[in-house]
C-alpha cells in the first residue's frame, strides 16, 4: 500500500483528507461530547442530506449544498433551544428526519444518472478530490486558531454556560459559532466515514481520550490523534477489502475503546 | 455614610397580570447579611437571577455600587461527571469577567484560586476532576469560584441543598467571616438554621418585604404575606423567635 500511496492520487488525497479530519472531528467532537450535543450533531448531520440533495437536483456542488443546509439547521435548532421551551429533542428528530427525505425525494427527482447514494451514505474515502481536501484544510485551520485562542471560554461554556453568563461573556455568540463549525466538520468530513457513520469519528475518539485524561486540552490531542489513526485504518480496509470506510472505521474504534476500557478498570484495581 | 453595595427601584419582572415580581424595592447595605425567603415560585432564584444579569427585568432599575464583580453561587445543577475539568480550573473560571476572553492566567490567578481553595479547606482537591467530588466538596468549589474575584457582593441561591448538616454549620461558620469584609444575600427555604447567622431577612412573594432584623415571627411572615414553614433545629442556637411566640 505504501508504494501505491505514490503511486496513486487518490489514495495520497485519501490519506491527506484522513489527517485533516482527524484534526477537525477530534477538536470538535470534544466540544460535541463535552456538550452533550451528540444528538443534535446526529441530526445536523442528516438534515445534510436535504441540502446535498437540492443542490444535486439543482446542478451545485453537492457537499456545499449540504454546508449551507446544515449550517443553517444548526443555527435553527440552537436558535429555537436558547429562545423558546420547544422540546429540543423533538426539533431534532423533525429535521432529522425531514432532511433525510427532502434529500431522496430531490435526488430522485433529478434527471438522469443517480449519484451513488452509498457512498454518501456510508462513506467513500478513496473517493475524496483535491476540492474536498481544500474545504477541509481551510476549515482544519480556522478550528485551530479558534479553539487555540479561545481555549478557556469554550472550555468553561462546555462545563457550567449560564455561570459565565453572569461574566459578560458573549457565550450565545460563541456557540452560534461553535455549533456552525461543528455542522461544517459534519459536512466536510461526510466521504470520509458517510452520513450515517460519520457521528462515530466525532464520539468515540472522544470517549476514548476522555478515559485517559482530566485535561480538556489534551482530550483534543488525543481526540484527534485516534480519529486520524482511525481514519487511516478506514482506508486500509476500502482499499485491501473493498468496504466502506466508515464500516471499517467504527469496528476499529469500538475495538479500541473496548480496550481502553478494560485497560482503566485493571488499572484502577491496581491502584485504587 | 456609604451608599448601599446594591439598590434596587420599582424591578418587574415578568409581564401580564401576573409578574414574578411585581416592582420591588430594596436595598443591602455594604455589611449586611440577607436571609432571602419565600414560598417556592415566590421569585427567590428570579431575583437572584436578575441582579446577576441572567434575566432581563421588565422595568425597573439596579444600581450596583461596586467595581468588582458579583460573586454567584447558583442553586445546585447536576454537572457532567465525566466532563475534563479540574477543580482549580472551576475555580479560575470565577476570574473570567476580570481578566477577559484572551487573556491568559497569569501565576498571580492561581495563587489566588489556591488561596481561596485553601480558606474554603478544600486545598488537597485543588488536581481533582471535579466531577469526582461529594455534593458538599463541590458546594465549596463553587464557593471559591464565586470568591476568587474578592466580590463585595456575594449572593448564594440555596447553597445548603444536597449537603450533609455538618457542611452546613461550617459553611454558614464560613459565610460570617466573609460578611465582615463583604454583603451577603442567601436565599434559603429553611430559614431555622440559618437565622443565627443573617442579619436581616427579605420575604419575598411577588413583593418584597425587608425585614431589619434577624427576629421575625410567624405573624409578621403572614404580614409580609410570605408564608413559610418556620422548624428549628435542635442544635442551632435560638437567636429566632418562631411559631411559639406569644404577640
Amino acid at each position: 500500500m505504501i508504494e501505491a500511496l505514490f503511486e496513486y492520487r487518490f489514495l495520497m488525497n485519501a490519506v491527506i483528507a484522513s489527517v485533516l479530519a482527524g484534526i477537525v472531528c477530534g477538536i470538535v467532537g470534544t466540544y460535541i461530547v463535552t456538550n452533550r450535543i451528540v444528538f443534535l450533531s446526529g441530526g445536523i448531520t442528516h438534515a445534510s442530506f436535504g441540502g446535498l440533495g437540492i443542490a444535486w437536483f439543482l446542478g451545485l456542488n453537492p457537499i456545499l449544498g449540504a454546508a449551507v443546509f446544515s449550517v443553517m439547521t444548526a443555527l435553527g435548532i440552537e436558535f429555537l433551544t436558547d429562545k423558546t421551551q420547544i422540546r429540543n429533542d423533538s426539533v431534532i428528530g423533525i429535521w432529522w428526519s425531514l432532511g433525510m427525505a427532502i434529500g431522496i425525494i430531490f435526488i430522485y427527482l433529478t434527471p438522469g444518472y443517480t449519484p451513488n447514494l452509498m457512498s454518501y451514505l456510508f462513506g467513500s474515502i478513496l473517493s475524496i478530490e483535491q476540492f474536498d481536501l481544500i474545504l477541509l484544510g481551510i476549515l482544519a485551520i480556522f478550528t485551530i486558531l479558534f479553539f487555540g485562542l479561545f481555549y478557556r471560554p469554550i472550555q468553561f461554556i462546555s462545563f457550567d454556560a449560564e455561570y459565565l453568563k453572569t461574566h459578560r461573556i458573549p457565550v450565545t455568540l460563541f456557540k452560534y459559532i461553535l455549533i456552525s463549525l461543528v455542522a461544517l466538520t459534519i459536512v466536510f468530513s461526510i466521504k470520509i466515514a458517510g452520513i450515517i457513520l460519520i457521528i462515530s469519528l466525532l464520539t468515540l475518539p472522544q470517549a476514548i481520550a476522555n478515559l485517559m485524561t482530566n485535561n480538556y486540552r489534551l482530550m483534543m490531542v488525543y481526540s484527534v490523534l485516534f480519529a486520524i489513526g482511525a481514519s487511516l485504518i478506514g482506508i486500509a480496509a476500502s482499499w485491501y477489502i473493498n468496504i466502506p470506510s466508515g464500516a471499517a472505521i467504527i469496528f476499529a474504534l469500538v475495538v479500541v475503546f473496548g480496550l481502553a476500557k478494560i485497560a482503566t478498570l485493571i488499572f484502577k484495581r491496581i491502584q485504587p | 455614610m456609604q451608599n448601599p453595595v446594591i439598590d434596587i427601584q420599582n424591578l418587574v419582572v415578568g409581564y401580564g397580570d401576573a409578574p414574578i415580581l411585581n416592582g420591588i424595592s430594596f436595598q443591602v447595605e455594604h455589611n449586611d447579611f440577607v436571609g432571602i425567603v419565600g414560598p417556592n415560585g415566590g421569585g427567590k432564584t428570579t431575583l437572584l437571577k436578575v441582579i446577576v444579569g441572567l434575566l432581563k427585568p421588565e422595568s425597573g432599575r439596579i444600581t450596583l455600587n461596586t467595581d468588582k464583580p458579583l460573586g454567584y453561587l447558583p442553586q445546585m445543577n447536576h454537572h457532567d461527571d465525566h466532563f475534563p475539568i479540574l477543580v482549580n480550573e472551576v475555580v479560575l473560571s470565577g476570574l473570567f469577567g476580570q481578566r477577559g476572553i484572551l487573556s491568559r492566567y497569569r501565576k498571580a490567578d492561581h495563587e489566588l484560586v489556591d488561596y481561596w481553595l485553601n480558606y474554603a479547606g478544600v486545598a488537597h482537591l485543588a488536581k481533582k476532576r471535579f466531577g469526582t467530588l461529594s455534593g458538599g466538596q463541590r458546594q465549596r468549589v463553587l464557593l471559591c469560584r464565586a470568591l476568587v474575584s474578592d466580590p463585595d457582593l456575594l449572593i448564594l441561591d440555596e447553597p445548603n441543598t444536597f449537603v450533609d448538616n455538618r457542611f452546613e454549620g461550617e459553611l454558614y461558620e464560613l459565610l460570617r467571616q466573609l460578611n465582615e469584609t463583604r454583603a451577603i444575600m442567601v436565599v434559603t427555604h429553611d430559614l431555622g438554621t440559618i437565622s443565627s447567622y443573617v442579619k436581616s431577612i427579605a420575604c419575598v412573594n411577588r413583593d418584597l418585604h425587608h425585614h431589619k432584623s434577624n427576629i421575625i415571627t410567624t405573624k409578621q411572615l403572614e404580614a409580609y404575606n410570605c408564608p413559610i414553614q418556620l422548624i428549628t433545629h435542635g442544635k442551632v442556637p435560638h437567636t429566632v423567635l418562631l411559631n411559639h411566640t406569644k404577640p
